[in-house]
């Protein structure tokens, strides 16, 4: 901590040394989900200016400024946006002595409570296979020369036939191989398979498969025309395809205890597995406060199975709990949480990518052209269609009876006033609302709640005069838990020399509300303290001074009391103005609020008012999750004719509004399914082989569809001339909007 | 809190982007919209030497910039979406090579 103190001299003969001797505290109350790592890195500046009166008595006045980074984990460049809120005192005692130097003793005190807001960052990702301009060639022309190898433990193996094989359904690569001499692979072997393209001038390997070991293996002893024809065949199965059958040392049971209780030791006692020597394999069950789907996948394939990151556009809903048991692995404990959104997933590099296949391509952009000459035939297949008008979708009861859908709606306009006269406003909405709908009638909205709203107000030469937007925040058992309010305003520029009017940021507001359980019963919760935080530009009046200071006010209410010249020696920062602190006390059967408002322009507070509300403002968050309940969605087909069996759609592991909007789009494709594609191609094009790749598909008459690789199958086999022929399938689906 | 995301041009959240380059060509611009916030940068790190991803503002003039050795400051553009005009340079390779190149918008510069 640096300090630095100025002495002003009031004529007294004060020796210019000044002395300060103490210590710093520093304390703060961090939150963190246990997914993250955080290290706090920064650094407290405190500057102050010393008057000293007359009798020995000091006054400081300073500021003291605090800032930090917060990191996640060991991640270069990724940071949080984090809210440090505290204060700071500063207390010292003068001692003078005998004319030689003046020394401070005290002690600053720092305490920071820390508001992790949402991460902030997000982008997309470019897959890129680059090709080296030979090999680009060689690649280009109708005639090609392959070659492929074995390599066990860094040795090439002889081989004659090798097949690659990366299933729709599986993650990893399995392979395929008939050696052409003695087998030297044994079950710790390290196996990889090259293949080569002849650029003309020499081979270009290419790795296909690395890190590989044995799966299984046949030895065959046959003869033919009455000679020996014996071979043998062993499969290998890839690092990352193996990861997927990795599985927890106990079962495990991720949970969140705001909404399922914690195991009774009945449960513990029933659900555990004994060895032979008796030991206990006790279940595991780990508390993980307002868990969500990316915690869970975080937990099965980074923690578990040793991806570096999963990457994911499925929605991060919360969950009540995941099962991860030895006999169904890392895996089988988050796919049916997955299930109902269908994905496809594959690796890139460390990383895991899970994706929902409807991803459509950016707008103005193309995918990559498969043409008709390099395809050997096309089998473009409708799947089996399953004509229903219904389905029947299995539901999550909340235990309210309520869930809620969101939509955005954009009300018309509202004009005010004359047209083309100075009182004409006009006010145009947009938002975001949750209708709360009862599963006994789902169809039937029962209350509305704006989570969004963004209101422009224009005047009657059409300039935005304000534009306020509002954005709710609520967590995952659905509590309001605040909101950010941003106010854009017309006002005077003081950067211009007539101070035209432009629309500026004036106010930021940010309102936090914490919950905590309700002190008489645990499984309610109550609102304990509200933040309410503003932010805004302030006039700063150096030609204006009140008590050796230039003069601060709002840069609003300058403008309203005429308060702006530009010019002048007047300025426009951004800053804290208020903050109105909350805090709510259950007595009896009562509520007691006191109400602070601090005013960060003056330094003192505007009121303090404590006030006794009638009621027990609090809520049940528990729920009763065994609960279902059962939604009919149809098409609105009616008629003779169109009464068919319903199907099923489980959205039990979902909360019901996702549930709903993913069986809503089962039940179109249900009618209507995406296209399949299976396309032997004339080469093996080492850029095609890849999960996830999209792909424009040309036929007879013009392009056939847009299609995504779900999976290919490569095979290389030696021919009598001793050289490699070379031939892939490409398994694709229809991408769909 | 509402999530932010890079969208193209109709609004459709991006989340990959497929391509494939022949070493030292460039990709075909790819136009896309970014809320851009006081304090966030558009970057792309970490730098790879196989590719770089190059960026500029739409309509601009300005050359395209490597985001990551140049990350572009968002906050002239604070609480406005930016349409922003990338693409990707291919160096110099051997054989093929597979790359995944993240574009951010981060706190971090």
């Amino acid at each position: 901590m640096t300090l630095s103190l100025t002495l002003v001299d009031d004529g007294r003969q004060f020796p210019p040394a000044a002395i300060f001797r103490g210590g710093t505290d520093f304390a703060a109350d961090l939150t963190v989900t246990p997914s993250l790592h955080t290290q706090f890195s920064g650094s407290t500046g405190l500057s102050a200016a010393l008057t000293l009166s007359e009798k020995l008595a000091a006054s400081f006045d300073g500021d003291t400024g605090f800032s930090a980074t917060l990191r996640i984990g060991s991640e270069a460049n990724v940071f949080l946006a984090a809210n440090f809120s505290g204060g700071t005192s500063f207390t010292a005692t003068p001692r003078y002595t005998a004319g030689v130097v003046t020394i401070f003793e005290g002690e600053t005190d720092f305490t920071a409570d820390l508001t992790l807001t949402e991460r902030g960052d997000f982008g997309f990702t470019f897959f890129v296979d680059i090709l080296d301009s030979e090999l680009a060639v060689a690649l280009a022309k109708n005639i090609r020369c392959y070659s492929a190898r074995l390599v066990v433990d860094g040795q090439s193996v002889p081989i004659s036939r090798a097949e690659i094989n990366a299933p729709d359904d599986r993650l990893g690569t399995e392979l395929s191989v008939v050696l052409a001499d003695d087998d030297p692979v044994s079950l710790t072997s390290s196996v990889g398979f090259d293949l080569a393209v002849w650029t003309g001038s020499a081979w270009a390997w290419l790795p296909l498969l690395s890190g590989a070991y044995l799966s299984s293996r046949n030895n065959r002893l046959a003869n033919q025309s009455g000679m020996p024809d014996d071979s043998i065949s062993l499969t290998f199965v890839d690092v990352l395809g193996d990861r997927w059958n990795r599985r927890p040392s106990a079962n495990t049971i991720l949970y969140d205890p705001q909404v399922v209780d914690a195991p009774t030791t009945d449960a513990l006692s029933a659900n555990t597995i004994y060895r032979r020597d008796s030991t206990a394999i006790v279940p595991v069950y780990l508390p993980m406060t307002g868990m969500r789907l990316m915690d869970v996948l975080h937990y099965a394939y980074v923690t578990g199975c040793g991806f570096s990151k999963v990457i994911t556009n499925i929605d991060d809903f919360p969950v009540e709990q995941a099962v991860f048991s030895l006999t169904g692995g890392y895996d089988g404990g988050v796919r049916p949480l997955l299930a109902p959104y269908e994905p496809i997933a594959f690796p890139v590099g460390n990383d895991l990518w899970i994706v929902t296949l409807d991803n459509p391509l950016p707008a103005g952009f193309a995918s990559r052209e498969l043409p008709a000459s390099s395809i050997l035939s096309i089998d473009d297949s409708l799947p089996a269609r399953e004509p229903v008008n219904a389905l029947l979708v299995h539901l999550k009861d909340t235990g309210t009876g309520e869930f809620y859908t969101e939509d955005l709606v954009a009300p018309p306009p509202v004009a005010s006033g004359t047209f083309g006269t100075e009182d004409y406003t006009e006010t145009s909405t947009e938002q975001r609302v949750r209708k709360y709908r009862t599963f006994d009638n789902p169809f039937q909205v029962n209350r509305v709640e704006v989570v969004y709203e963004k209101t422009t107000i224009e005047d009657y030469q059409f300039n935005i005069t304000s534009r306020e937007t509002r954005t709710d925040s609520y967590d995952a058992l659905n509590r309001f838990t605040g909101y950010t309010r941003t106010t854009e305003l017309r006002l005077p520029d003081l950067s211009s020399d007539d101070g035209s009017r432009t629309l500026q940021t004036a106010e930021e507001e940010r309102q936090s509300i914490f919950w905590e359980p309700h002190p008489l019963d645990p499984n309610r919760d109550v609102q304990s303290r509200i933040e309410t935080r503003t932010r805004g530009l302030i006039l700063v009046d150096t030609s204006n001074e009140y008590l050796s200071k230039p003069y601060k006010m709002p840069y609003r209410e300058a403008h309203k009391t005429g308060s702006i010249e530009p010019g002048s020696d007047q300025q426009a920062t951004f800053g804290p103005i208020k903050t109105v602190i909350e805090t709510l006390r259950v007595q009896g059967g009562q509520v007691m609020r006191e109400r602070r408002v601090q005013n960060h322009l003056t330094g003192v507070p505007d009121s303090l008012t404590v006030q006794a509300l009638p009621g027990d403002a609090s809520i049940d968050r528990r729920r009763d999750a065994a609960k279902t309940r059962q939604v009919l969605l149809t098409t609105g087909e009616t008629g003779p004719g169109t009464e068919r069996v319903v199907k099923e759609f489980d959205g039990t592991s979902l909360p019901p509004q996702i549930a709903l909007r993913l069986a809503e789009k089962r039940l179109q494709r249900l009618n209507t399914p995406p296209r399949e594609l299976s396309a032997p191609l004339a080469f093996v094009d080492p850029s095609l082989l890849r999960r996830g790749t999209d792909l424009k598909v040309r036929g007879r008459t013009g392009y056939v569809g847009t299609y995504l690789v779900r999976g290919y199958f490569a095979v290389f086999e030696l021919n009598s001339d001793g050289a490699f022929t070379a031939q892939m399938t490409l398994n694709a689906r229809e991408l769909l909007s | 809190m509402s999530s932010s995301a890079i969208t193209d041009t109709s609004g459709q959240p991006l989340l990959y982007v497929n391509l494939s380059l022949t070493e030292l060509t460039d990709s075909p611009v790819l136009v896309a919209l970014v809320p851009c916030a006081a304090g966030k940068w558009l970057t792309a790190s970490p730098a790879i030497a196989a590719a770089c991803v190059e960026a500029r503002r739409t309509s601009s003039g300005d050359l395209f910039q490597d985001l990551s050795v140049a990350p572009i400051d968002l906050t002239p553009w604070d609480g406005q979406t930016i349409s922003f005009d990338f693409k990707v340079h291919a160096n110099n390779v051997s054989g093929l090579q597979r790359v995944a190149l993240p574009v951010r918008v981060t706190y971090n510069q």
